[in-house]
């Protein structure tokens, strides 16, 4: 049974729901004039649903992700770039030993998180699964066609979505690459010390095939690219959730998403039904 | 006949020990190159009376040398010495019988004691290349008395024991492969594949480095264990960076930053100066250089890579840590790169920003002038963009736990058929 959660006036959402007759542009209207009189946080007369959209493990890797990305991040950029010095006895220093340690262990943890979450892809809900990211299916294909429109300002609203908009799926699915290229160049820089062993067995051939220097240039420029990634990310979701009042940005603390029950509808319609309108 | 070949396999093929005493070596200065051999070979002490032994009684093997695209560095290099006995007891551990830099005849007579040994030691003796061979245009860039260098390896080290590919350029092509090169140059186990061969890269190769492989294979009977690019392993198993003498500062943070500058006068490590120790694997720090007096690190100039494949190219620029970043000049650095690109993800960011907000505007104005006109249904809600990202936060968040939550359904199933060309026309 589902619940509604209900925000604003009573009449207002009867006529949504039952009155299919009545443009949705005319409640928008009414919110938009109400808008002006009330606190910002009471506006919205709109219908809303509560949909649990991502489930822990989701939002467990995603924050681990962000964690180790900070981590390993600054530890990296030091080990590149060691812009501290210490002074003194070098036998009572050991910064960038130090350092290096917390980039090590950091890195396992980055890994296991990467890997689970790849895992979950194909075990987790509707809103994890691996369909969310390749654009396989019709809907999804041009969905990622409209997204692309909004952003280039051809299209006035980003196309409904519950879960992920094909287009930032995409997007994940190029970071993952990027997450696994990093790992990779990570732990065969992380084996040069080793004569034999898993690391050596398993890394040791592509510092041979790639050479040391192309694989700390490659990782290097890795860490630039996924700190644009989080800078563009960080802004479409604060974007999306004020076209959508969604509560996006809070989603992946709650994994709870409020969506018009008008949105979720589109989310789901058929695009046949659609074109009578 | 039969006298003439007797003293061919005299010269050839004479005794380590017998060549070493007639030369005058005290027994001494032997015994002190046999232990030196084995911590080159970074073998335990107790190995030295295994090696005394065994070069007491080996016949010395023939070897030739030949020389293509080089600089002689490494001939210099393997009879280098300021000490001259250890270069006379390297050079009478074998026979050497063809060496252009270093031979006495010339000429056809030259060419005529290559082609003895060749016959003669067929199987069995050493050859060893000095220089990357050129297969450009067949191989013209290198030719010696009318072959081409290509030629002449495929015959001498086809006919060898094994080969032993000195310094970088025999090894993996080195400075005539690298970028701007017009040669086609390549190491020796690249121009003839499937050799019995030994790799000791650097530029150039460690004379003690070339002893030692001698004296294991005198002592063994057979060549060194090798990595994966056919280097011994007793010279290139470990890194610079894990034998050198700067590490602890490398570890305590404490670099180098300017030639001369005070961490440079203590001793620090040279990383910021583009040290690429710690992508070399080298017994430099170990063997060191004029008989163990120093070597480059040590008199504070960081190594180069110079025994890593197109060292030239990879480990360029030689006083930067990182690489420069191909197609954006040889100035840029990554860091350059990666914050340029990090700054224009921002910029667009901005720029899309001001668009957005735009686009509400003017979408709330043209809704407020035709609100009662037919149009399309729209998704969400057309708040203004202006409006904070906190201003959406409570929506889910302050009243979840008065929700009753709903798994939603799945909002897509692939085998539906779904058109949606009229839609899109109708936007907007
Ligand atoms: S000087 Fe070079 S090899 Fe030595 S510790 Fe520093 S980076 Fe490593
Ligand atoms: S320090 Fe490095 S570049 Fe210099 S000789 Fe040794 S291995 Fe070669």
């Amino acid at each position: 049974m589902e619940t509604i959660h209900r925000r604003g006036n009573e009449i207002n959402k009867v006529n949504q729901v039952n009155d299919p007759s009545i443009s949705p542009q005319e409640s928008e209207a009414t919110n938009l004039l109400s808008r002006a009189e009330l606190p910002s946080t009471s506006r919205g007369t709109e219908l809303r649903q509560t949909l649990y959209v991502w489930d822990l493990p989701v939002r467990i890797t995603h924050w681990l992700n962000v964690l180790c990305i900070v981590v390993l991040s600054v530890t990296g950029y030091y080990i590149a770039n060691p812009f501290i010095m210490t002074q003194g006895d070098a036998t009572s220093q050991y910064l960038m030993g130090t350092v290096r340690f917390i980039h090590y262990v950091t890195a396992f943890v980055f890994t296991m998180s990467v890997l689970f979450r790849v895992y979950w892809a194909f075990a987790g809900n509707t809103y994890a699964r691996w369909s969310q990211f390749l654009p396989a299916s019709r809907q999804r294909l041009r969905d990622l066609g409209r997204m692309i429109r909004y952003y280039t300002f051809l299209r006035r609203e980003p196309p409904a979505e519950i879960g992920h908009n094909p287009l930032a799926g995409v997007t994940y699915v190029g970071l993952y690459i990027l997450f696994g290229l990093q790992i990779v160049t990570g732990f065969a820089l992380y084996s040069l010390p080793y004569h034999d062993g898993w690391l050596k067995a398993g890394f040791g051939w592509i510092v041979v095939l790639v050479g040391t220097q192309t694989l700390r240039l490659v990782h290097t420029i890795i860490m630039f690219l996924i700190i644009a990634f989080t800078i563009h990310h960080v802004y479409s979701a604060v974007l999306i959730d004020l076209e959508e009042r969604s509560g996006l940005v809070s989603s992946i603390v709650t994994g709870r998403k409020s969506l018009t029950a008008q949105h979720i509808a589109e989310a789901q319609e058929q695009p046949k039904k659609k074109a009578e309108h | 006949m039969a006298e003439h070949e007797a003293e061919q396999e005299h010269v050839l093929a004479d005794g380590v020990w017998a060549a070493l005493s007639r030369r005058g070596i005290s027994r001494r200065d032997f015994l002190k190159f046999c232990t030196v051999m084995t911590s080159a070979l970074a073998l335990p002490m107790r190995y030295t009376p295994r090696i005394v032994r065994a070069l007491e009684q080996a016949q010395r093997p023939a070897l030739v040398w030949l020389e293509f695209q080089d600089c002689a560095g490494n001939s210099e290099s393997a009879l280098r010495a300021s000490h001259p006995t250890f270069a006379d007891i390297v050079l009478d551990l074998l026979s050497w019988n063809y060496h252009e830099t270093v031979m006495a005849p010339s000429g056809t007579a030259a060419e005529k004691s290559l082609h003895d040994t060749i016959t003669a030691e067929q199987g069995k003796y050493l050859a060893v290349v000095e220089g990357s061979i050129p297969l450009a245009y067949g191989g013209v860039y290198c030719t010696i008395g009318g072959r081409t260098a290509i030629d002449i390896v495929k015959e001498v080290c086809g006919n060898a024991y094994a080969t032993i590919a000195v310094g970088t350029c025999a090894a993996f092509g080195g400075i005539p492969a690298a970028a701007g090169g017009v040669t086609g140059a390549v190491g020796v186990g690249d121009a003839v594949p499937g050799l019995k061969l030994i790799n000791l890269s650097a530029c150039p190769m460690n004379g003690a480095n070339l002893a030692a492989t001698i004296v294991h294979w005198l002592t063994f009977k057979e060549l060194p264990a090798t990595d994966e690019l056919n280097r011994p392993l007793f010279a290139h198993g470990d890194r610079i960076h894990d034998h050198c003498p700067r590490r602890a500062h490398y570890d305590a943070g404490q670099f180098v930053e300017e030639w001369g500058d005070e961490g440079h006068q203590l001793g620090w490590c040279l990383y910021k100066m583009g040290c690429k120790g710690p992508a070399t694997n080298y017994n430099c720090p170990q063997i060191q250089w004029n008989d163990g007096t120093n070597w480059p690190i040590g008199v504070g100039h960081g190594c180069v890579g110079c025994a890593q494949p197109q060292f030239w190219d990879a480990m360029s620029p030689f006083y930067r840590t990182l690489p420069s970043v191909p197609g954006f000049g040889v100035e840029t650095t990554a860091e350059e790169v990666g914050l340029g690109v990090a700054a224009t993800v921002a910029a667009l960011t901005a720029a899309h920003a001001v668009g957005s907000a735009v686009r509400q505007r003017r979408a709330a104005k043209s809704q407020a002038a035709a609100s009662n006109t037919a149009t399309p249904p729209v998704t969400g809600t057309s708040q203004a963009l202006s409006a904070t990202a906190s201003d959406a936060v409570p929506v889910t968040a302050g009243s979840a736990s008065a929700q009753t939550n709903t798994e939603a359904k799945p909002a897509d199933t692939p085998d539906e058929q779904r058109h949606d060309t009229q839609e899109e026309g109708a936007q907007p």
